[in-house]
């Protein structure tokens, strides 16, 4: 006989498998996100798309923007272990796809004192018209220094340049310290 | 001085720097989790090449990617090149890119732009 625990996890993968198809999602990584992980992501999603015979400036856009997100996840994730919340502080990155896009969406812990500065960037960036996107990028690329990370404190701008598209965000409080911060971009389809 | 050689890898470039050819070229991916420890011995070949540098040098891109981290890399390296100039030394900038990747060919009009060089655009 099977056990209710084992139902429950066919079930679960049921669930999952149509999700995933009705969502359009690709792929799903849920996890420590590392910086050999990140190649072998891009990797696999640019064989993928190739394989899919997309049209090549798509895929590389595609692979451009999953490199800096996950990137932007190896270096901002702020807490690693937060006992107090449903969700195991790990990052997810995801892939899904519709008929005029592919959407990268990435989710993170965030200290919910850094939430204020992290909306302000995204809403400053998304209200930015090509011409401000590239004067910002080019003077943070001659002004800027070096987080500590060693980011260059250019990923989102570099998306939204990239992308031409806006971003969308949602923020989930968990607890009175720390936020679920989901961001997701959109790839544009020729 | 020394010729520096740096065999590509799946994040880093190949990167080949030669005093005698007055020749510094960097081709391929450029994503290391750090750029800084990948490019200081770099930027150092390049301040110490630059007070003895006897003929016209020539500096090729043929990136297939870089990520931003090493895109501001990127510009430190033209905006140390460029000093060459100041120095008497004749400088050419060929910027290599694929065909139909036009992000690449605009991120290096944006170079030639902010550093003040003219690039030779080379498609392959």
């Amino acid at each position: 006989m099977e056990s209710p625990e084992k139902i429950n996890h066919m079930e679960a993968v049921v669930l999952t498998y149509k999700m995933m198809h009705n969502y359009g999602i690709k792929l799903i990584y849920e996890g420590e996100i590392n910086q050999s992980l990140t190649k072998v992501l891009a990797a696999l999603t640019e064989k993928k798309l190739e394989d899919g015979n997309e049209d090549a400036a798509v895929t590389r856009k595609v692979y451009h923007v999953m490199i800096e997100c996950l990137q932007n996840l190896c270096k901002h994730s702020d807490a690693k272990k937060d006992d107090n919340s449903e969700i195991v502080a790990n990052e997810i990155f995801m892939i899904s796809e519709d008929k005029s896009n592919y959407v990268i969406t990435t989710g993170n812990m965030v200290n919910n004192s850094n939430l204020e500065k992290i909306r302000v960037t995204i809403d400053t960036i998304n209200s930015f018209s090509k011409e401000e996107l590239k004067a910002a990028y080019v003077k943070q690329m001659k002004e800027g220094s070096y987080s500590e990370k060693g980011g260059a404190g250019l990923g989102f701008l570099d998306i939204a340049k990239k992308t031409g598209n806006k971003f969308e965000y949602h923020i989930e409080r968990l607890t009175n310290d720390s936020s679920f911060f989901v961001l997701k971009t959109n790839i544009t389809k020729i | 001085m020394e010729r520096l050689i740096i065999e590509a890898t799946d994040e880093t470039p190949n990167v080949n720097l030669s005093e005698d050819d007055a020749y510094l070229s960097f081709s391929g991916k450029s994503l290391p989790e750090d750029v800084r420890s990948f490019y200081n011995p770099i930027l150092e070949w390049i301040d110490n090449y630059i007070g003895q540098a006897r003929k016209k040098t020539t500096v090729e891109f043929k990136m297939d990617y870089f990520n931003t981290a090493s895109s501001k890399i990127i510009l430190d390296i033209l905006l140390k090149v460029v000093d060459l100039r100041e120095t008497g030394q004749e400088l050419a900038v060929k910027w290599m890119y694929k065909t139909n990747d036009l992000d690449m060919k605009e991120a290096g009009e944006e170079y030639s732009e902010i550093a003040e060089i003219e690039f030779e655009f080379i498609p392959y």
